[in-house]
């Protein structure tokens, strides 16, 4: 450590690497007094709502160019790998398939992803950021006249809106986009443990232990952000190993720029900028030379739209999503519980988790194994043998941070991972345990244990006796109530003569997404007179309401859902009700609103 | 090792292992296991049982056929051939209506694969309710009938995800293999034409036609019947480690198929033995020594003839004390007769295939005879043939001595299926004994003619079937699944198993009676849409009065409003009313309550008020 430092230290010395280095250390000062001096939150909101669309295309641009231009320098591998997938290809493909067989195309975490829906949507028509909140049919055009800047980063949307341009707007294009990443995801995991091994053994077993896993198949037909992250991940490390095998421009820039779309994947990826700032260092001490390219210069500035929408969101508490009683985002008091939770998934043997225990234990003893090699190593460094391959490097480095985020986790108001919102946050651990495990897999290999085979043959086992009870019963996806509700509240109110207006207590997204006109309930209740005014004018067909009615005793002796109650100015008849698990939805027809009698004028 | 003698031969290792192995099967199969242990394990472990098998199996036939395949020239398939197999599977598919034609068999079989797709356990459902979004078997109990065939509907919904059609699409492809395989049976005993002729006598048959596109194992049954004969002629030919596996296994699952299949585990056994003594030496590859470990799950679950009388179905048929006795058969004999030869309309049977192959079975008889006098100089299928046909005569005659070995009842039919195929075999040994070859062309002849002019239209107007009350109930049943909007009412029917697999709600009527006030709780609180009981009526011819079937009455509790009904057959009526209240003398108990107002209540209060509702909810549940 200490020869690299001075390695270092006398490499910044050089008068060729002052230069760029210091328009560096500009970029970095300036980006610092934007992101957190120049602008207000309030501003920042509307910078982001106005410019964050083209950033992330320029971004998203300037990876896509200089991937192609590394795809360019070795054409011929490239080319013949896409002509001849082989036998890796067609493996890759069906575990693919088996992930996406074992669950439904479905909108797993409602509201998470009807927002990033939303804003796909909005970003498909406006090409600004913003999720819609009002909608209504004028004239035959379905507008949106209401939007929020939504507190999630804006990667997957944009990509899901890009699809939208491409292919036209459908809801089911979030699917499309997840299951491509998905199999890209599985082959960067190939190329990931093939590049630490040499072996394509313990890389497909890797493939394998991933594509069992049922919180994977869940999100490879989910609509959430989280393949994408781990995508991102998995690239920014390919690109990483790239990087340090041969440092040069090139590789640096699609490293950098695959770390900035990272960060604006999801919120604790930014995370990822630390170990790449480390092998970025690496990179040159290996080069002997500093590599400066202009996306390393603008990197600093590249992430002020992160620290906006961070600043944005910091001062708006109620994008938080805190629940009852909880003050903070992050805090001690969670710890406990989280960790608790983060036992019981990882070794749950029930189908009601969407764990794989199989996964869990190769993983933690290839982690195991990891960390004893890595202390062997740097013992063995400081003894000034070896040098570790970028391969290693860049699994050490992200491991450690993929440890942190999940230590960072630990702290979150919501994130026990055997709930089944927050069992998805397990799927960079996962995917590292999954990586670990084929590594070790093949050192074992080495010392004459037929590891790699007794781990295919474990996972076929764990696949045969608890994986197909939860693909069977996949409990983790259907006992979701708020999904049934809402699927069942879509339908029926899809089933009314249109337009029809809905309150609702839940978010209207996902009804403005199948253009019904929805209002939220709190709107509703001050906005009675208004929606009087359009029941006369005929504007709406039909008003309906939807209420949640909740049991109160054990004897059930049900009321109104006190979010839901309306005053008794409006008159409801009940059309529709249904039971979901401890709770029912009672679908309302309005049959008229009373209003107060108008003041009269001073006039009068 | 080469044996020499009995002596040396018992003193094969491999031999001594497998007597231990089988010596330990038959403890734990028969003595060291307590009953009620024994269902439980089977439960648990039933499914395992029938998996290593199959996977051993399939492992056989890869082994076995894969040098084969491979070395294949696919240019000289015999595609005529294999077109007529086609046509005569869309013969067999076409005019019959899928559906459960079988009640209780196939709803029992179809609940078997639903908790071994779900659990990979062997249960029965009998109550189950959607709790929290997901559908939940609440009780079952462990059927009598043999795993194999809820294993591979199990598969199915493992693979394309569970739905009660599965098992339709399984006997239809069951129908093309089975006719595939007559075909290579016929071409292989008597040449390719009467590999058609088999083939063809096979379509027009309704009563085959009537499984294929049901739900129950018969088909499976025929296919591994004629499989386990196929494989022991190749086991005869090779002689080889992996055509002796897959014989054994075909064997062994065959056994698992139908009760009296495990009778043809005798022919198994006996050309196994056949081979081991004309090559003075005891071939025994690791599977085959283990294989009788994978049987032990075969004698637990006959248990349930032990702890449950009603399995044996005495109560069916009043008057008769044993299940199986010599004196029944002359009876029954005269029913299979009467099935074989009856009209169209009151039988699914073929005409043309009865008589040929009764004309045919003294011929055999002579020809086995003749053969069994010179058995060393016998080829391969010859000598399989005479093993199979004592299976064939065994299974025969013990459905004769059955107390409902009544091959022209309704229930019945289905069992003369093995007959058949052995009548075709007869049919396949006899006709090439003949030198002209106008014998075959007669029989081919008189087949389409058959199969034209009665057999098609017989399928095509299945009035054979109407007699049976309780299949056209389960198909009126499903229909009435089919047009609900929602899935989510409470259905109480004595025959609940059949609402369960298709994920509705359902108790029997007897439980429903007992827990009356559990389910006025649920009606109170909205737990389903509606609340429905399915009856039946008997209709006097005399004084045209309805009585409920018994165990169909509610009681007075319980009050009903007609919403669907049906004369199924003459004198019954068939119903489907709405529970519209229920009673506790003049009190209702079921009423919904309004739904009330708010009071001033934390969310944390109002949350411990749903766990509490959901605890006494999950107690109450019907």
């Amino acid at each position: 450590m200490t020869t690299l430092l001075q390695d270092l230290r006398s490499l910044l010395a050089q008068p060729a690497g002052r230069r760029p280095l210091l328009l560096f250390l500009l970029s970095a000062a300036l980006a610092l007094f934007v992101a957190f001096r120049v602008v207000t939150p309030a501003q920042t909101e509307r910078l982001i709502v106005k410019g964050g669309y083209f950033y992330v295309l320029a971004v998203f641009a300037a990876w896509v160019i200089f991937a192609w231009r590394l795809m360019q320098a070795r054409r011929g591998m490239c080319v013949s790998w896409v002509r001849r997938p082989g036998r890796v290809g067609l493996f890759l493909m069906a575990a693919t398939g088996f992930a996406v067989w074992t669950d439904d195309f479905a909108h797993k975490v409602l509201f998470d992803e009807y927002v990033v829906q939303g804003t796909a949507w909005h970003m498909h028509l406006t090409k600004e950021i913003g999720a819609p909140l009002r909608a209504f049919d004028f004239s035959g055009t379905w507008m949106v006249i209401d939007t929020f800047l939504d507190k999630r980063p804006y990667f997957f949307p944009f990509l899901v809106s890009l699809l939208h341009d491409l292919t036209g707007f459908r809801l089911a294009n979030v699917y499309v986009l997840n299951v491509a990443v998905a199999f890209a995801l599985l082959g960067a995991t190939y190329w990931l443990v093939r590049s630490l091994t040499a072996r394509r053994g313990p890389a497909l077993l890797a493939v394998a232990l991933l594509a069992s896993l049922p919180l994977f198949g869940q999100n490879a037909t989910g609509a959430s952000m989280e393949l994408l992250n781990l995508g991102m991940i998995a690239a920014v490390m390919v690109g990483a190993v790239l990087y340090l095998r041969v440092p040069t421009d090139d590789r640096l820039s699609f490293l950098i720029l695959g770390t900035v779309l990272l960060a604006q994947t999801r919120y604790e990826s930014v995370l990822f900028v630390f170990p790449v700032a480390v092998i970025i260092a690496t990179g040159w001490w290996r080069a002997g030379r500093i590599l400066l390219p202009w996306p390393a210069l603008l990197a600093p500035l590249m992430l002020v739209p992160y620290v906006w929408h961070d600043r944005f969101v910091s001062s708006r508490p109620v994008l938080w999503q805190l629940r009852e009683g909880e003050v903070a985002r992050f805090a001690w008091q969670y710890l406990a519980g989280n960790l608790e939770g983060a036992r019981q998934f990882f070794f749950s043997t029930s189908p009601g988790q969407p764990n794989s225990l199989w996964l869990t234990i190769v993983g933690l003893l290839g982690l195991g194994w990891a960390a004893v090699h890595a202390v062997k190593f740097l013992r063995g460094r400081a003894a000034g043998n070896g040098r570790p391959s970028p391969d290693a490097i860049v699994v050490l480095l992200f491991g450690l941070t993929v440890a942190a985020n999940l230590g960072l986790l630990m702290f979150y108001y919501w994130s026990r991972l055997d709930e089944p919102i927050a069992a998805r946050f397990a799927l960079p651990s996962y995917f590292f345990l999954a990586v670990l495990a084929g590594w070790w897999a093949r050192t074992l290999d080495v010392r004459g244990w037929p590891a790699t085979g007794i781990m295919a043959g474990g996972l076929a086992v764990w696949v045969l006796v608890f994986g197909f009870t939860a693909y069977a019963h996949r409990f983790y996806t259907s006992q979701n109530m708020v999904m049934h509700e809402l699927n069942w509240e879509i339908e029926q109110a899809a089933k009314r003569p249109r337009p029809t207006l809905l309150i609702t207590s839940k978010a209207t997204l996902p009804f403005l997404m199948e253009k019904i006109p929805a209002v939220n309930t709190v709107l509703a209740r001050v906005r009675l007179p208004q929606i009087a005014w359009h029941m006369k004018q005929g504007t709406f067909r039909e008003v309906i309401v939807t209420q949640v009615i909740r049991p109160m005793s054990a004897q059930g002796d049900a009321i109104i859902d006190p979010e839901d109650e309306f005053p008794v100015s409006l008159h409801l008849e009940t059309i529709a009700e249904k039971r979901f698990g401890g709770r029912w939805i009672r679908i309302s027809r309005v049959t008229g609103i009373d209003l107060p009698p108008p003041t009269p004028s001073p006039a009068q | 090792m080469t044996i020499v003698s009995p002596t040396a031969f018992f003193s094969d290792r491999r031999v001594l292992l497998l007597g231990l192995v089988a010596t330990l099967a038959v403890l734990l199969g028969f003595v060291a296991v307590p009953d009620q242990l024994a269902i439980g394990l089977v439960s648990k472990f039933g499914f395992w049982f029938v998996l290593v098998a199959f996977v051993l199996w399939l492992r056989s036939l890869v082994q076995s056929f894969l040098t084969e395949l491979r070395a294949r020239d696919w240019r000289r398939v015999d595609g005529l051939s294999w077109a007529i197999v086609a046509l005569g599977t869309t013969v067999l598919l076409v005019h019959e209506t899928f559906g459960f034609k079988i009640v209780m068999d196939e709803i029992m079989l179809l609940g078997t694969s639903m908790s071994m797709h779900l659990d990979k356990s062997v249960l029965t459902p009998l109550r189950g309710n959607d709790i929290q979004g997901a559908f939940v078997i609440v009780e079952g109990i462990v059927d009598k009938r043999p795993l194999f065939f809820p294993f591979l509907v199990s598969l199915l919904h493992d693979l394309t995800g569970y739905r009660p059609a599965n098992a339709f699409v399984l006997n239809a492809g069951l129908t093309f293999v089975f006719l595939g395989m007559v075909m290579a049976a016929g071409r292989m005993l008597a040449g390719r034409v009467a590999g058609w002729l088999g083939v063809a006598l096979f379509a027009g048959l309704p009563l085959l036609a009537q499984n294929s596109t049901g739900g129950g194992f018969e088909l499976l049954n025929l296919t591994m019947i004629l499989a386990t004969f196929l494989l022991g002629v190749r086991w005869l030919e090779k002689r080889d480690a992996a055509a002796l596996t897959s014989f054994c296994f075909s064997g062994l699952l065959l056994a698992q198929v139908r009760y009296e299949s495990v009778i043809f585990l005798l022919p198994v056994a006996l050309l196994v033995l056949w081979v081991w003594w004309r090559e003075k030496q005891a071939l025994l590859p690791w599977p085959v020594i283990f294989a009788p470990l994978l049987m032990v799950h075969y004698p637990l679950q006959h248990r349930i003839f032990e702890l449950r009388e009603s399995a044996w179905e005495m109560f069916s048929r009043p008057g008769y004390s044993e299940p199986f006795s010599f004196s029944y058969i002359p009876n029954n004999l005269g029913h299979a007769l009467q099935f074989f030869f009856g009209a169209a309309t009151d039988q699914p049977n073929s005409i043309v295939l009865s008589a040929f192959g009764l004309i045919a079975v003294p011929f055999f008889v002579l020809l086995v005879r003749q053969r069994v006098r010179a058995l060393a100089d016998q080829p391969a299928s010859s000598l399989a043939l005479l093993a199979f046909s004592v299976g064939f005569a065994l299974q025969f005659l013990l459905l004769m001595c059955y107390f409902w070995g009544t091959f022209d009842d309704a229930v019945i039919r289905r069992l003369s299926l093995p007959t058949h195929l052995a009548l075709v075999l007869a049919i396949f040994a006899v006709v090439p004994q003949f030198k002209s070859p106008w014998v075959l062309r007669v029989v081919i002849a008189g087949t389409l003619l058959g199969l034209i002019g009665r057999n098609v239209p017989s399928m095509a107007a299945h009035a054979y079937s109407q007699e049976y009350l309780p299949g056209r109930e389960t198909a009126w049943r499903r229909e009435f699944m089919a047009a609900q909007p929602r899935p989510d009412y409470l259905m109480i029917d004595n025959d609940s198993t059949l609402w369960v697999t298709h994920r509705v709600s359902s108790t029997p009527t007897v439980a429903a009676v007992k827990r009356r006030v559990d389910i006025a709780y649920h009606m109170k609180n909205r737990t389903f849409s509606n609340v429905y009981v399915f009856q039946r009526y008997n209709i006097d011819p005399e004084t045209g009065t309805m009585k409920l079937r018994d165990g169909d009455d509610l009681g007075s509790a319980f009050v009903l409003e007609t919403v669907a009904e049906q004369r199924l057959q003459v004198l019954t009526l068939t119903r489907i009313s709405r529970v519209k209240e229920i009673r506790s003398g003049e009190e209702t108990i079921s009423t919904r309550e309004p739904v009330g107002h708010a009071p001033q209540k934390s969310r944390a209060e109002i949350e411990q008020g749903r766990r509490l509702f959901l605890e006494s909810f999950m107690k109450q549940l019907p």
